[in-house]
């Protein structure tokens, strides 16, 4: 990319490996490699897609970031400066720049508090002001969202899934952020009310310049939000590029199985699709080489010995794969 | 579809709940046939009905608080509904099984893999213990499980998701149904194990001629798997058609805007690419309520007087293709 803004957001060999204990004494029988190592940075106002299957640590990332677990190696830069090693006191003067919305908005919003009460917290936590600035600043949120302000009065119950999620979205951009980890936002949501929430962080992000980074297993929704998209698999980050170089050309096996894997709602458009075989290997002890090569269609020799790095196969367009390489080089 | 005798045959079927808040219509007046051999799929968001229609036919109901309160349901010539409970087991699990979407939670824990598949067999087919187990592991061979016979005397959790959800479609299938009902099979899986699962469905359903209901939320899991599809909102049946025709044509506003709301797959390639979804504003009613007129008449674009005034019937509007809108003519001339 030739314009090479600071990024809000970058992320240099994240690694988090959680220990298995077993027995009385809790001797350490394993490690589980949630997240192995990815790196990648996210620019102003942008929204990088993180996609894939269940246990490919897209979640636990957005939790290293959001300095929710603390990593076991590797670096989290937040709007220029490092905040992995910062001490709570210290990450709490930056939290304002950097909120979250998980997926269910239920277990996320205290059932026992008053809408205008969950969205004014943060407020009141972080911001000197007066009991009738806080209520006119907490109207407003309930507007940008598309709530109306006689339910500011209402708890978490009386609201509708769709609306519940409003409420975590007007409560995350209550402090100002510049960039939000959404993990799964609108999968727990009706296809119909989905829209809506998908929508509304679009719109967002184009009034106040938001950056996202987008975690989901739904590819079409990824697709449809996100200007960038990072694959992971059991760890890695195995192709990040720009969406519409991902979507016409993955350059990863895994890319292009998962696409191909995604029912269409079009009857007449079943193509050939590639089924892999088996399923995703447990984290805990990942294949040799590129984690991906037992279920690889095209594996070789290579793949099953050394781990493929990540390269630039295109402008903008990384992939690891040894494939790639041969064709590179 | 004339000259075919249904194998299963829904008609006016109202299943409600009497809650302490008051009654709950979930389904409301809901008919449809199933031919031998196809795979029709129900489709809609959640609260629509599809679930509780597919637990009425096998009368799974939990009573109280539920009841069907009418309707009749034919298979193979006899009311389900008239069935005395004992003739009802004999045919659960046997001429028509289920699977459902949570296989750990289908599955019971403490038994052997083997012994919950032999288990349907003894029971409806008085196989001996010795040939139950035999079919049981051709069972599991025949969905792709690797060494069926050490993985018979596994437990469930020793199994992945994709796995489990292929040993229910193996206990399903067990006793040779002639229906079998999917409530949303795969949604608990990963895509490319959904993928697996879909492939192994549609090649035991060639194999077998098992007519399927498929209930499901995803409009790309039907475009996939059915021939015809049914579109339930709020209880009710808003449209039936040809799966082709309904992706085609939809006509139902509810359809119409169902299918434009969500994001496609490849949408970032085509440069008439919508910056934004189409979204159905409001939410999925409540079924609380007597509902006068249409019930999808408060969101949607289209509605006129008359639609919050009665309800529309059912109209052929092409072969097989059935809507229920006071204004699908005048929408059918619109673009899709």
């Amino acid at each position: 990319m030739t314009r090479t803004p600071t990024p809000v957001l970058e992320v240099r060999d994240l690694k988090k490996h959680f220990p298995v204990r077993r027995g009385l004494f809790g001797r350490r029988v394993g490690t589980v490699y949630a997240v192995d190592g990815i790196s990648f940075a996210l620019n102003p106002g942008e929204t990088l897609g993180l996609v894939g299957e269940s246990g490919c640590g897209k979640s636990t990332a957005g939790k290293m970031i959001l300095k929710l677990i603390e990593p076991t190696a590797g670096e989290v830069y937040l709007n220029g400066e490092r905040i992995d090693g910062l001490a709570r006191g210290a990450m709490r003067q930056r939290r304002n720049r950097l909120q979250v919305v998980f997926q269910d908005p239920y277990s996320s919003l205290n059932p026992r508090q008053r809408a205008k009460d969950i969205v004014a917290e943060p407020l009141r936590n972080f911001e000197r002001l007066a009991g009738p600035e806080i209520e006119a600043r907490v109207a407003e949120l309930f507007e940008k969202v598309g709530l109306r302000r006689d339910q500011m009065v209402r708890f978490p119950h009386e609201f509708s899934g769709g609306q519940r999620q409003r409420l975590v979205i007007a409560r995350a951009l209550a402090l100002k952020p510049n960039v939000i980890v959404c993990d799964e936002p609108v999968s727990a949501l009706d296809v119909s009310v989905q829209a809506q929430v998908i929508n509304l962080l679009a719109d967002l992000q184009k009034n106040f310049g938001l950056a996202y980074v987008f975690i989901a297993h739904d590819l079409a929704v990824v697709e449809h939000i996100s200007h960038r998209v990072a694959v992971m698999y059991l760890g890695r980050i195995v192709e990040l590029a720009d969406k519409r170089s991902l979507f016409a050309n993955p350059q990863h096996p895994y890319t292009e199985a998962l696409l191909s894997a995604v029912p269409v709602p079009e009857p007449a458009a079943i193509s050939q699709r590639i089924v892999l075989q088996g399923d995703v290997p447990s984290p805990i002890s990942p294949p040799s080489g590129c984690h991906f090569h037992p279920r690889c269609p095209y594996a070789f020799a290579r793949c099953r010995s050394e781990p493929p790095a990540m390269r630039e196969v295109a402008p903008g367009h990384f992939a690891a794969c040894h494939l790639r390489a041969a064709n590179v080089a | 579809m004339a000259g075919l005798v249904p194998l299963l045959e829904i008609e006016d079927l109202r299943t409600h709940f009497f809650t302490r808040d008051g009654i709950v219509r979930a389904v409301d007046g809901v008919s449809f046939a199933v031919m031998p051999g196809e795979t029709l799929a129900l489709v809609g968001e959640s609260g629509c009905g599809k679930s509780v229609t597919s637990l009425s036919v096998l009368r799974l109901i939990a009573s109280p608080p539920g009841r069907i309160v009418d309707g009749r349901i034919r298979f193979l010539g006899q009311d389900l509904l008239q069935l005395p409970e004992r003739k009802m087991r004999a045919i659960r699990g046997n001429e028509i099984s289920m699977i459902f979407q949570e296989p750990m939670t289908s599955l019971n824990p403490v038994l052997s893999i083997g012994r919950q598949i032999s288990e349907t067999l003894t029971l409806h087919r008085a196989m001996s213990q010795r040939d139950a187990e035999q079919r049981a592991v051709e069972m599991l061979r025949l969905v792709g499980i690797p060494e069926p016979a050490q993985r018979m005397r596994q437990y469930p959790h020793e199994f992945s998701g994709g796995m489990r959800q292929r040993v229910m479609i193996a206990m399903a299938l067990a006793c040779d149904p002639k229906l079998l009902i999917a409530d949303e099979p795969t949604t608990a899986l990963d895509v490319t194990v959904q993928a697996q699962i879909l492939n192994l469905m549609r090649q035991l359903k060639a194999k077998t001629g098992t007519a399927i209901i498929l209930i499901t939320h995803s409009l790309g899991l039907v475009a996939e798997m059915a021939q015809r599809v049914v579109v339930m909102y709020g209880g009710r049946k808003v449209e039936e058609a040809p799966v082709t025709a309904l992706f085609q044509r939809p006509r139902h506003p509810y359809t119409r805007a169902l299918l434009r709301s969500v994001p496609r797959l490849g949408s970032s390639l085509t440069d008439r690419a919508p910056a934004r979804l189409a979204e159905i504003p409001g939410v999925v009613p409540s079924l609380k309520e007597t509902i006068e007129g249409c019930i999808f008449a408060p969101r949607c674009a289209h509605a006129l007087e008359r639609c919050r005034q009665s309800y529309p019937p059912l109209e052929e509007k092409t072969a097989g293709h059935w809507v229920a809108c006071w204004e699908a003519d005048r929408l059918a001339e619109l673009p899709a």
